[in-house]
Order: structure tokens, then C-alpha cells, then sequence
């Protein structure tokens, strides 16, 4: 049984005219690769920024909330100016992992 | 086929470029993010900051004499158990000062190289007024508090004259009026007064000219909404020991109502249409307070009211609410408040030989109207504020009316009015600087005029 063989004038048969090239593929393929990891990088990256300044803008709420309610008892801290002594507590409202506000406040009654 | 080839390549670039993109824009508006929440933490601290200058120069002010200048206090907050010392600056309000100090204050805050103070607050005086401007600074976020208000604790710091009035004082012609207690007035003069060419000088303790004082008025309640318990024409040793509502309450000559106040800390609350006390007399039993509302006072016949309400009682005891159009309180012996919400008509304290004798606060309400002449308190008879064995102290408090004193009338207490006359050439009474027994009766104008007001 004789194979035929169909043959299109358009088409040439060289090889290097058919498809893509194998370099061409992986070049492509590598590029893809390293923008995909890139970008991956970053959305992982962005997420874990963009939920911790949730959370700290979150906890500066509370924070500043517990400082105007006056919540915090505060430590004792005196400020002197012009020989004059003025006590009072230092209020201090943590938020976030290792951060917090400061407040200085009168004695109530004061 | 031949110009197709290497278009993979092209496609990739493009995706690659995309993919740039889209990471770059995340990056952006998390980075955006970020920025935000770390200048809204600055923020926050900064304002902090400045609310903490506003408490150092709020208790500064107590306790440094400020005079006319503006004293400007900067520094960093100490730690906690530590101490830290300010640095200041004093400047004169008059000059340069006098006008726009927050510019002012900004500017010098860059001028002298104070951008990494925390705290820069400036505080002066305007005539009972403490004003702060306060500005809190963490790294690069710069917060503004301002404060203003009046230091009163106390009934003396609030009523410390025998007469305020923000207009026009006329003093009539009788050398026989007088008053004992410093007088202050927004004017800079007083009518028909002047102590080097008078006889006698009629304000011996002097007057403070010029002075501009705000008094404001206390809130007036709205009437409470109770029992109905109908009408009652009381008859002589009656009591009610109940809250309720009254269309109307007649206590006749000679009568005597008792009502029950309860435990110490009960307020026993009557809401009355009409209130008719003709010569009778309104008396308290047990521990409590008592809160009279009233929509019109009255004798049984008359516009007019006599008789005694908690008579040589505690005045902190009673607050009678009037919500009329005008009243005219002939003969009232009280101990206590009564409050006249807006009267359209005059007031008429006092008539005759027996007059008025309340101890306690008498606050008239109402608004500035300069076409209203219809806004006085009318004060005659021997006495408004009678003079028995003690002398019993009424505080007239009335900012927005005009107060007329006619005749012999005498107030041994204090009056805050818009305007006051005292008409007449023969009037023989005046005021007599006297409020040390009133106690926590006045506590409502205290309360009111010690006011703070914070902004940014």
C-alpha cells in the first residue's frame, strides 16, 4: 500500500517554518514564569501590607478611642515651665505590635 | 508564514508588560494604603499631643499669672515617672499678637526652629476667658486643638459683683441709693454717677468698666409627662405624696398643702396647669427635693400670687419651673428657685409694704431683643430680697432683661441683668453684695458659665 502523501503548494515543508521554535517557546515560557513568581511576590507582599495597615489603622481606633474616654489610668509625669509644676499622668495606648500613643492629661478636678 | 514568526515572543512581552502593570497599580495603592494608615497614626499622635498642651497650659493658666500677655509654652512630654521641663516664651497681646495668634503661633513655631517639639501652646486671657491654641507635632503631621473656657468652680467666681449689666446703668437721683459691692459694666460709663461730684458716692466698692461677660442662661426643662390626677382646691393639712399632674392647684388663705418629698434623694415632680396661691402656704415634709412645673401662677382672683412657699426652708430644697407669659409675684415668701422660662410680659417682683422675700435665685429667660421694651423685671415694695432678722439672699439672674428698681426696693444678694434703672428720685433701696448662705442653690448658673469649648 503506497502512502500518499498530500502536499500544499502554500505550505513549504521546511521545518523551521512550521510552529514555534523550541528556544522561542522556553524564552516565553521563562518570562511568564518569572512575571507570574514576580507578581505573585507582590500580590503576597501587597496583602500582607495591606492587612497590617488594617489592623494598625483598626487598633489606632480603639486606642484613641480608650484615650479619650479615659480608660487608662496613665503613669505619673510631671511637666515644669516657667517655675511652674505641673503634675498630671502620662496615658500611653498600645496599638499595633510594639507601638502606642501618648497622652498627658490633668488631674481630674483640676 | 515567515513574517509570523517570533510573534510568541511579542505576545509574551505584552503579557509581561500587563502583568507589570497590574502588579505596579496593586503595588501603588497598597503603598497608598500604607501611607495613609502611617500619616493617620501620625495624626492621631499629634493631635494627642496637642490635647496634652491644651492640659499643661489649662493647669499652667491656674497657676502663673498670664496678665495681658500670651505666654507660649514648648517641649516634649516626659516619660512615664519622669519629669520634663518647657521652655517658654511670653509675648505681648497687645502688639503683634493682638490679632491672628494661630498664624502667629505657626509662624513662630518655624522661626525659632521648634519643628520637632512636640508640643507648642500658647495661652492667654480675654476677660474671664482662658484661651488655649495648642499645636501637637509627630514627625511631619502637625494637629491644632484649641480651647476656650471660663475657670468658675464656684458661685463667688461666677456672680462676684453685686451688679453686671452688659448695657446701660442708670442710677437715680436719691442719695439714699447705694451699692455695696463692686458693680460691672460692657459701658464705659454709668448714667447719673459720678463719685467725685456726688455726695455721696453711690457705689463706694467701686466699677469695673468696660467688662465684657458672657452669662449664659441654664437649660429649661421641658415638663415632664405624669399621672393625671385631676383638680384640687386644697383643704387645710392636706398632702399629696405622689408625682402627678394638676389641671389645677388652689391653696386658699390660710391653707396649708404638705407635700411628701420622700427619701433623701427622691424628687418628688408636680406638673401644674394653674397654680392659684392666694395666702396659702406650700410646705415640705421628708428628706427629698421638690420640682414644681407650672404653666400660669396666680391668685385665685388675680394675676397677682401671695404666700409661702417652703418658707425658712433650704432654698436647694425647691425649684419651681414657670413656663407663663408675664407673672407677678406680689407677696411670695420662698425659699428656693424659680425659673421664668420666656415671659412675653413684664415680671413684677414684689408690691406694697410686705414686698417679696425670696431666698434663692430668681433666673428670668428670654433673648436679646432690642425691640422688645416689654423685657423687664419690675422690683418694688419694701423689699424684693427682704431684710427680716437675717437678711435673706436672692440672686436676680436675668442677662437678657432689663431690671427696673422701683421705689424702696432692696436686693441683699446679687443682680445680672441686660440693662438696670432705678427709677425715681426718692428710691431709697439698692443692692447689697450678699450670697455666702445661698450654697448649692446657685449651682445651675455655676455649672452653666464654667464652660469649655474645644475645637480644631
Amino acid at each position: 500500500m503506497a502512502m500518499i502523501r498530500r502536499v500544499s503548494p502554500e505550505l513549504p515543508l521546511s521545518g523551521r517554518a512550521r510552529g514555534f521554535s523550541f528556544v522561542e517557546v522556553l524564552i516565553a515560557l521563562l518570562i511568564i514564569i518569572i512575571s507570574v513568581v514576580a507578581l505573585l511576590n507582590f500580590l503576597t507582599t501587597s496583602l500582607r501590607v495591606n492587612d497590617t495597615s488594617s489592623k494598625i489603622a483598626g487598633d489606632l481606633l480603639v486606642s484613641s478611642g480608650e484615650l479619650e474616654i479615659g480608660d487608662i489610668n496613665g503613669e505619673t509625669a510631671t511637666v515644669t515651665v516657667n517655675g511652674v509644676k505641673i503634675s498630671g499622668k502620662l496615658r500611653e495606648s498600645p496599638y499595633g505590635s510594639s507601638k502606642k500613643l501618648v497622652e498627658f492629661v490633668r488631674p481630674s478636678g483640676d | 508564514m515567515k513574517r509570523k514568526k517570533g510573534i510568541i515572543l511579542g505576545v509574551t512581552l505584552m503579557m509581561f508588560l500587563t502583568i507589570a502593570v497590574l502588579g505596579t497599580t496593586i503595588m501603588a495603592i497598597v503603598m497608598s494604603k500604607a501611607r495613609q494608615t502611617n500619616d493617620l497614626e501620625k495624626r492621631t499622635q499629634a493631635y494627642f499631643f496637642a490635647r496634652s498642651g491644651a492640659e499643661i497650659a489649662r493647669q499652667y493658666s491656674s497657676k502663673a499669672d498670664l496678665a495681658d500677655k500670651i505666654h507660649i509654652l514648648y517641649g516634649n512630654l516626659p516619660g512615664a515617672n519622669e519629669d520634663a521641663s518647657f521652655s517658654f516664651s511670653i509675648q505681648d497681646n497687645t502688639g503683634e499678637w493682638k490679632t491672628g495668634v494661630r498664624e502667629k503661633l505657626e509662624a513662630f513655631r518655624k522661626q525659632d526652629g521648634l519643628a520637632d517639639k512636640e508640643i507648642v501652646v500658647a495661652v492667654w486671657k480675654e476677660g474671664q476667658t482662658t484661651k488655649i491654641l495648642s499645636l501637637g507635632t509627630a514627625a511631619d503631621a502637625t494637629r491644632v486643638v484649641s480651647f476656650e473656657g471660663t475657670s468658675a468652680t464656684s458661685a463667688e467666681q461666677v456672680i462676684n459683683m453685686a451688679l453686671y449689666a452688659a448695657g446701660m446703668i442708670t442710677i437715680g437721683n436719691s442719695d439714699n441709693y447705694s451699692i455695696i459691692g463692686k458693680v460691672g459694666t460692657a459701658e464705659g460709663t454709668i448714667v447719673n454717677y459720678d463719685p467725685d461730684k456726688d455726695k455721696v458716692d453711690k457705689i463706694p466698692d467701686g466699677v469695673v468698666y468696660n467688662l465684657d461677660v458672657e452669662y449664659k442662661l441654664p437649660p429649661f426643662p421641658s415638663f415632664p409627662d405624669l399621672t393625671s390626677r385631676g383638680s384640687l382646691n386644697v383643704q387645710n393639712n392636706q398632702t399629696i405624696s405622689a408625682d402627678g399632674y394638676y389641671t389645677s392647684l388652689t391653696v386658699g388663705n390660710n391653707k396649708t398643702l404638705y407635700i411628701d418629698t420622700g427619701g433623701k434623694d427622691t424628687v418628688r415632680k408636680i406638673v401644674i396647669d394653674t397654680l392659684a396661691l392666694s395666702g396659702g402656704s406650700i410646705v415640705l415634709t421628708g428628706e427629698g427635693e421638690l420640682e414644681l412645673y407650672v404653666r400660669d401662677l396666680k391668685e385665685k382672683n388675680s394675676s397677682a400670687i401671695s404666700g409661702n412657699i417652703n418658707e425658712n426652708g433650704t432654698p436647694g430644697r425647691v425649684t419651681l419651673y414657670a413656663s407663663v407669659n408675664s407673672l407677678d409675684l406680689t407677696s411670695l415668701d420662698m425659699a428656693g428657685t424659680v425659673y421664668i422660662e420666656n415671659p412675653t410680659g413684664e415680671v413684677n417682683i414684689g408690691s406694697g409694704n410686705e414686698g417679696t422675700v425670696i431666698q434663692g435665685l430668681i433666673i428670668v429667660g428670654g433673648v436679646d431683643d432690642p425691640n422688645n421694651n416689654k423685657d423687664i423685671i419690675k422690683t418694688a415694695g419694701n423689699a424684693s430680697s427682704g431684710y427680716i432678722e437675717e437678711p435673706l439672699q436672692t440672686v436676680l439672674y436675668a442677662p437678657h432683661r432689663i431690671v427696673e428698681m422701683k421705689g424702696g426696693s432692696s436686693f441683699y444678694g446679687a443682680i445680672v441683668a441686660k440693662e438696670l434703672t432705678t427709677s425715681g428720685g426718692g428710691s431709697s433701696g439698692g443692692i447689697v453684695y450678699m450670697i455666702d448662705d445661698l450654697g448649692d442653690t446657685l449651682d445651675p448658673i455655676v455649672e452653666v458659665n464654667a464652660s469649655e469649648l474645644w475645637g480644631e
